[in-house]
């Protein structure tokens, strides 16, 4: 009973702000998928003249299956799942902390380990629920719409953006639940996120610097382009470890320091 | 199982801070016991260590013969806390964070907490956030008594409350009492604890200084009285009154300060006219003991 309550109450309290991102998400789907069709002529046409190491970067957005890697999968899907995803994480424990209301929580009998296991699982499942509600508008429009794309693809593409916001998740919540502050869990986290994403232009453009990609999360989940060659089990496998990795240690830190 | 609490060494440094230095304390089963001493002295980090909120630098701590360090769980399982360094959860009302927290224990009898809830008479149908200081610490007070648990661990339990409230939560202290119970609770004024508390401890500094029962402890206290008379008084004739150690009047000899302890004073002391110390000193003119 104690255990569903704090996943349950963790889940409410988001519940307000999965709503806007959901919202966020169904828009872009909505407005970027729907732009295909019309303009599918201009696009190819505007591929055909964009600078190599810019055409390089976006990939073959000509193709509708790379058209959705280039503006959802790759730019605005990636940028609302990792808010989501950092900022429900810097939240849960750090936030808490920071709110005086963790000291609280802990006048009832309930171990540090079960808050925070079933915060986390609370919050993998509120950026679960955006990865699907993606899936879902981006799939009902892409076959309303009678754009090629099998499902399955789209599918790959959302699987590789759900590894990587649970990475942001993970990260953000480990962090802060081992310093129980929001900002350095925050700024730490986009900030891997957004070196990430240089890291893989500059290893895509500057020649020599191919290795630069094997560090960039970013390159993990987006740079096979999961959504045109389907998922790359290796780098899912990756996201999800160091997910669970970066979790683990801010909780195994959590049961063992002062809480502030 | 002995004491309901009972720490030997315990010491707490933040970094290089103090928290507490070598707190040996025994609070038996079923007594009162005010936990006494200025703000920032160590009283709400040593209920930090008792409820594993905090890790000790050094020493131990057992809360019914449990180490909180090993069994935190089972500590707040058995005990009921309030500590000061908490928020309630300001989205919520008072009735569904009572529902919560009871939820957290596992259930409370509904009975217990809303006979609770009407002697304190808290709030529950409004956010928290829309709540004052005071009805805030009435619904703190609710979650911490609300399941009847055998030690309770109040830290300033009374900040913000009105006087009656106050009343409400002494006689609900001495029914626990009464029934077996035992209370450990914080405060930094004696006249708040010396009502309800059998024993009290006095930590300044992050040590403990004293340990007394409530009764030997007043027979120590000093009381401060000021007169103000029409006119001029010689103040040796007040220092020769039984109890009376410190007598003392103003540059006009029309304001007369004493000093009155229970007991014999061994050594009475006189200062007419006593100018510095009338204006630096400037005793509390209430009957509020010191100490």
């Amino acid at each position: 009973m104690s255990r569903s309550s704090v996943f349950a109450r963790t889940l409410a309290d988001r519940l307000r702000a999965t709503g806007l991102f959901a919202a966020g998400v169904v828009a872009v789907a909505a407005v970027y998928v729907s732009m295909y069709p019309p303009m599918a002529d201009e696009i190819a046409v505007y591929a055909e003249s964009v600078p190599e190491v810019l055409a390089v970067l976006m990939g073959e957005i000509a193709d509708p299956a790379g058209y959705l890697h280039a503006t959802i999968f790759a730019l605005l899907g990636v940028v609302l799942l990792v808010a989501a995803a950092a900022t429900f994480g810097a939240a849960a424990i750090a936030g808490e902390e920071e709110a005086a209301t963790l000291p609280l929580l802990f006048t009832v009998p309930i171990s540090r380990l079960t808050v925070a296991v079933h915060k986390l699982a609370g919050l993998a499942v509120a950026v679960t629920v955006l990865a699907a509600v993606l899936f879902a508008a981006v799939t009902a429009l892409v076959v309303g719409l009678g754009i090629d794309v099998p499902a399955a693809n789209i599918a790959a593409g959302t699987l590789h953006l759900h590894a990587f916001a649970l990475f942001a998740l993970g990260l953000a919540f480990g962090i802060g639940a081992a310093t129980g502050r929001r900002a350095p869990s925050l700024a730490v986290t986009l900030g891997v996120v957004v070196a990430g994403y240089v890291l893989h232009g500059v290893a895509h453009l500057l020649d020599g610097f191919e290795a630069l990609r094997w560090v960039s999360p970013f390159y993990w989940s987006a740079g096979t382009e999961p959504v045109v060659n389907g998922p790359a089990w290796g780098w899912l496998a990756l996201l999800y470890t160091a997910a669970a990795v970066a979790a683990a240690a801010g909780i195994w830190r959590f049961t063992r320091r002062d809480l502030a | 199982m002995g004491a309901a609490i009972r720490t030997e060494g315990l010491t707490k440094y933040y970094g290089s801070a103090r928290g507490i230095v070598e707190v040996d304390l025994e609070v038996d089963v079923g007594e009162v016991f005010g936990f006494l001493g200025p703000n920032g002295a160590g009283k709400t980090t040593t209920i930090r260590l008792l409820v594993d909120h905090i890790r000790p630098t050094s020493g131990r701590a057992r809360v019914l013969g449990i180490d909180p360090q090993r069994e935190p769980v089972e500590v707040l399982r058995r005990i009921g806390l309030l500590t000061t360094d908490m928020e309630l959860y300001p989205r919520l009302t008072g009735r569904a964070l009572l529902d919560y927290l009871g939820k957290l224990r596992g259930g409370v009898h509904p009975g217990g907490r809303d006979g609770l809830v009407e002697r304190f008479g808290a709030e529950l149908d409004r956010p928290v956030r829309e709540l004052s200081r005071g009805n805030r610490q009435k619904l703190a007070l609710v979650a911490a008594f609300m399941h009847d648990p055998e030690l309770v661990i109040l830290d300033e339990p009374t900040t913000g409350l009105d006087p009656l409230v106050q009343q409400e939560f002494q006689t609900l202290v001495r029914e626990l009492r009464d029934r077996g119970r035992t209370v450990f609770l914080s405060s930094h004024t004696l006249s708040e604890v010396e009502r309800v508390a059998d024993r009290v401890g006095i930590i300044r500094d992050g040590r403990l200084v004293a340990t007394e029962r409530i009764g030997d402890l007043k027979a120590k206290a000093v009381r401060h009285l000021e007169f103000e008379f029409s006119e001029p008084v010689a103040c040796e004739p007040f220092a020769a009154l039984a109890g009376v150690r410190t007598a003392e009047t103003d540059a006009h000899g029309t304001l007369l300060r004493l000093a009155i302890a229970r007991g014999r004073s061994a050594r009475p002391s006189c200062s007419p006219r006593d100018t510095s110390r009338s204006t630096s000193s400037a005793p509390n003119p209430t009957s509020r003991s010191c100490f």
